[in-house]
């Protein structure tokens, strides 16, 4: 089979094609030009295949939990923990916010659901505290890359099922970099604040106060607990623990906090059907396409023609990196990791020997960043459409925040071992 | 022309209302199935042998029925690099062709399912379903699909004759609300 549809591709996806019917159309077309149309129905029965998958179902019940807890009030309980530990430095509502992106990392799998939770939250204060717009906006942004990086994540999950590696292992190795970045932005947020002598958030809190903030929001911190102990430990399978965060989220918000009202689930469990509905047909379409790669052997093309620039590793791996982000200014983390993950682990993996845990963490960090880099970054378009803000402004104000992140992706990239430890320690590698 | 795609869009406002129940009732007793799985495994020690099963057969009915919707009001991933330089009326003609060619998609993958129900003889592994019960998603939700798409041309026409009738731009989710759901960034 000749590489027809790799061209198709590029074009229909340069024209503005929704991604999901390219990853369809491209080999379509291109088995129609080479009168092999019997293959349609295998073409049909991959997307099937793709999307019939247990481990898969792990995707929709996060985001359902991701939807829960936003409306349930729980991350609100989070902020105002973060807001006793921290508002009392300079520049306090900016720590604070990047402290709770990283707490409510280890509840949701997902980037936007961050965004979105504390950004509604926080840019407002942020804004009545005497920061401008745009750095709110761009701090809410660059924390919320943390969401999927720290487990459990969305993006983890979907990278595992496609390359067939083990997703505890891969949340296990997101511990480290996540919060990296986020000591990492912290680090910078103190810097900026003292330059630009951003306010105090408020008196620093008693023990008294922290305690009552803690136990107010200490079962929704159970939900880390429940599904990574779960999950890591070997009772759930990640699945049923995103099945029993979404159920434990339920609860608390409609039983404990009851912050929710039954009249609230309809449209909660439709926006989550929506998110996952939309990304499992992408998958399903991913795997057939996935299928036209193998057998057209594209990806033996690829891996003579990346050979032929260089056999240096660490040289490769750099330009891989480069190339991730100029990727994820245009495209976002899944289908990033649907197309180029197949294509691309057997030059890195297979031909070059680099670690098959290594190159995914590396991959995930890197197409996660992308979320949040200009012109196409889905994070930017949700904290821009919540403050008004245009998108290149908060790009701006986040270039230093986006200097740590690259840099963290340089760090574990070429210190196997600041991913890698804990996987191992915990014998899941 | 506006007495049609008034017609088209009530019959996907209709089919789009059914598959939105459709959808969240199946992620709720999705959930539902799969906790009872984990509370009779470990509280009552007894394995269920249906939940996955039957959960994944529902995952693929929500991903197929929300299919439709997520093309109506604008949920799929898309790059605009090229789009967002056109003038507004380039923009339209685009848009039908690209519309055009989802159709042309649909229309054969409709075909397709079609005959994977017609040939497909066994059952589900838990429970005495015909799979071809749950494959009959398959041509529905293509189907549904390609009556939004036509109902998107429609309006994509109205939009290269004028481009500023409100008529020709694409509905929003009733229910869904403003904001991206959680989770999007995976799509």
């Amino acid at each position: 089979m000749s590489l027809t549809f790799l061209w198709l591709f590029v074009i229909l996806m340069l024209v503005g094609l929704p991604v999901v019917f390219v990853l369809l159309l491209a080999p379509g077309i291109s088995l129609l030009m080479e009168g092999k149309t019997a293959l349609y129905p295998q073409l049909l029965s991959r997307l099937y295949n793709g999307m019939f998958s247990f481990p898969l179902m792990a995707i929709p019940f996060f985001i359902l939990a991701g939807e829960l807890m936003n409306t349930g009030g729980i991350t609100q309980r989070l902020v105002q923990f973060a807001h006793t530990l921290i508002g009392h430095v300079r520049g306090g509502l900016a720590q604070v916010n990047i402290l709770s992106s990283i707490m409510f990392a280890g509840l949701s799998g997902s980037a936007v659901a961050d965004t979105s939770a504390i950004g509604s939250m926080l840019i407002p204060a942020m804004e009545k505290g005497g920061y401008t717009r745009r750095f709110a906006a761009a701090v809410t942004a660059a924390s919320s890359v943390i969401g999927p990086i720290i487990p459990p994540s969305g993006i983890m999950i979907l990278y595992a099922f496609i390359m067939n590696i083990s997703p505890a292992a891969l949340f296990a190795a997101g511990f480290v970099p996540g919060l990296l970045v986020g000591i990492g932005l912290m680090t910078v947020t103190a810097y900026l604040a003292r330059k630009r002598n951003y306010p105090i958030a408020n008196k620093k809190a008693s023990w008294g106060e922290r305690g009552t903030a803690f136990r107010h929001s200490f079962l929704p911190l159970l939900t880390p607990v429940i599904l990574l102990g779960g999950s890591l430990g070997g009772i759930f399978t990640p699945t049923e623990a995103a099945a029993v965060a979404a159920g434990y989220a339920l609860f608390i918000s409609l039983v404990v906090l009851r912050t929710m009202s039954l009249r609230d689930l309809p449209r909660i469990f439709y926006r989550a059907a929506l998110a996952s509905g939309t990304i499992m047909l992408l998958v399903g379409a991913a795997v057939a396409f996935g299928w036209i790669v193998t057998i057209s052997g594209a990806a033996r093309e690829l891996t003579a023609f990346v050979v032929s620039v260089s056999e240096d590793p660490l040289l490769l791996l750099f330009l891989f990196n480069i190339m991730l982000l100029i990727v994820g200014m245009f495209l976002d983390a899944g289908p990033a990791i649907l197309i180029l993950g197949p294509l691309l682990k057997p030059v890195f993996v297979t031909q070059l020997g680099v670690d098959e845990l290594h190159f995914a963490i590396i991959m995930c960090v890197n197409v996660t960043v992308g979320l949040a880099t200009p012109p196409m970054g889905l994070i930017l378009f949700v904290a821009s459409s919540l403050t008004g803000e245009r998108i290149e402004r908060i790009a701006r104000e986040m270039l230093p925040f986006l200097a740590i992140e690259i840099a963290v992706i340089f760090l574990i990239t070429y210190v196997p071992s600041v991913s890698l430890t804990i996987p191992k320690l915990l014998g899941l590698y | 022309m506006a007495g049609l795609i008034g017609l088209l869009a009530k019959v996907n406002d209709t089919l789009g209302s059914v598959f939105r129940l459709l959808s969240w009732t199946f992620l709720a007793a999705m959930t539902s199935f799969i906790l009872l799985q984990v509370v009779m495994r470990y509280v009552f020690n007894n394995s269920l042998f249906w939940p996955e099963d039957v959960s994944l057969m529902m995952m693929i009915w929500v991903a197929l029925a929300i299919a439709p919707l997520a093309y109506r009001h604008g949920g799929n991933v898309s790059l605009d690099i090229v789009s967002r330089f056109l003038p507004l009326r380039g923009f339209h003609c685009l848009s039908i062709v690209l519309h055009l060619l989802v159709v042309g998609l649909l229309v054969v993958l409709i075909q397709e399912s079609v005959g994977m129900i017609e040939r497909s003889q066994i059952r589900a592994n838990s429970i005495p379903l015909p799979m071809k019960y749950v494959y009959a998603i398959l041509p529905i939700g293509f189907g549904a699909t390609v009556l939004v798409a036509v109902e998107l041309i429609l309006r994509n026409l109205v939009g290269v004759v004028r481009p500023d009738d409100p008529l020709s731009r694409s509905p929003a989710d009733p229910v869904a609300g403003a904001g991206l759901p959680g989770g999007q960034e995976s799509a």
